[in-house]
C-alpha cells in the first residue's frame, strides 16, 4: 500500500525483484501502487518479510501480508456467539443455507476460504453486509 | 562537455519491457518500461523514471540523452509515454507524450 508519493520508482521495482517477483510481476506491482495505491503480490514463502517490509517502508510502501485463515469451525461458532445469533440468523444475514453453516460448524464441511473473509467483514461491521445483499423496496 | 557522454551502465529486459540506467559524468537516470517498435518508430509506454532530480539533469542533457537513445536503438522517431506520477506538478497523472 501506497503512504506516500513514490519519488523512487525503480527502487521499489528492484526490491520486489529482489524478493522473488519477475521483472514484470514487479512492473505490474508498481504501477498498481501508483495508479490505487494497492497491489496485490504471491511472494516467495522464505522471504524475509521484515526486511523487505523495512526496504520498502523507506520507498513510501507499506507491506501487508494476507491474514492467516482461522479454523474454520470454531471460527463461525465464535462469530456467530459474539454477534448473539442463532444458527438460522446468522445464516440468514449471510445469505447460507442453515444445514451447510451447521456442516460447518460440525467440521463436517469446510467453506470456502472467501466466507471465511465474508465472516470477517461481517464480524467488522454487519452493516456492511446487510447494506450488500439487501435493498430497500 | 569536456569529452563525457552518455552511457548504458545497466541494462535488462523481460521481452518488451525493459530497465535501464544511464550515465553522464557522475549523473545517472534510469527508465523502466515497456519499448515497442513500428518500422523506424519506437514509443517507450508505461515509463518509470528515476534519477539525480530534473535541476541536476537540466534539459540540455535530457535532450542529448534522447538523442543518444534514438542513436542506440536505431530508430527516427522516439515517443516517450509516461506511467502514473505520484510526485510533481501533477501528481496521480499521466504526463502527456514526449514526441522527439
Amino acid at each position: 500500500m501506497r503512504t506516500g508519493p513514490i519519488d523512487q520508482p525503480i527502487s521499489v521495482s528492484r526490491r520486489l525483484r529482489e524478493a522473488g517477483l519477475s521483472m514484470r510481476a514487479a512492473y505490474n506491482a508498481l504501477n498498481a501502487l501508483v495508479e490505487t495505491s494497492r497491489a496485490i503480490c504471491d511472494l516467495p514463502v522464505d522471504v524475509d518479510l521484515d526486511s523487505l517490509a523495512a526496504d520498502l517502508a523507506a520507498l513510501n510502501v507499506a507491506l501487508r501480508r494476507r491474514r492467516p485463515h482461522p479454523e474454520p469451525a470454531a471460527f463461525l461458532a465464535e462469530v456467530r456467539s459474539r454477534h448473539g445469533l442463532s444458527q438460522r440468523q446468522f445464516a440468514d444475514r449471510l445469505g447460507f443455507d442453515v444445514r451447510t453453516l451447521q456442516n460447518w460448524e460440525q467440521g463436517r464441511n469446510r467453506p470456502d476460504p472467501a466466507i471465511l473473509n465474508l465472516v470477517r467483514i461481517f464480524d467488522r461491521d454487519p452493516r456492511i453486509v446487510a447494506d450488500a445483499i439487501f435493498e430497500p423496496l | 562537455m569536456g569529452g563525457v557522454e552518455w552511457q548504458i551502465t545497466s541494462f535488462d529486459d523481460d521481452g518488451d519491457l525493459l530497465e535501464v540506467t544511464f550515465r553522464f559524468g557522475d549523473i545517472w537516470i534510469q527508465f523502466l518500461g515497456s519499448l515497442v517498435f513500428d518500422g523506424r518508430r519506437a514509443v517507450f509506454r508505461g515509463v518509470h523514471v528515476q534519477g539525480p532530480g530534473a535541476n541536476r539533469l537540466g534539459l540540455k542533457r535530457l535532450m542529448q540523452l534522447l538523442a543518444f537513445v534514438k542513436a542506440t536503438i536505431d530508430v527516427d522517431e522516439l515517443r516517450l509515454e509516461g506511467a502514473v506520477r505520484t510526485t510533481g506538478a501533477n501528481p496521480d497523472r499521466k504526463p502527456g507524450p514526449l514526441d522527439l
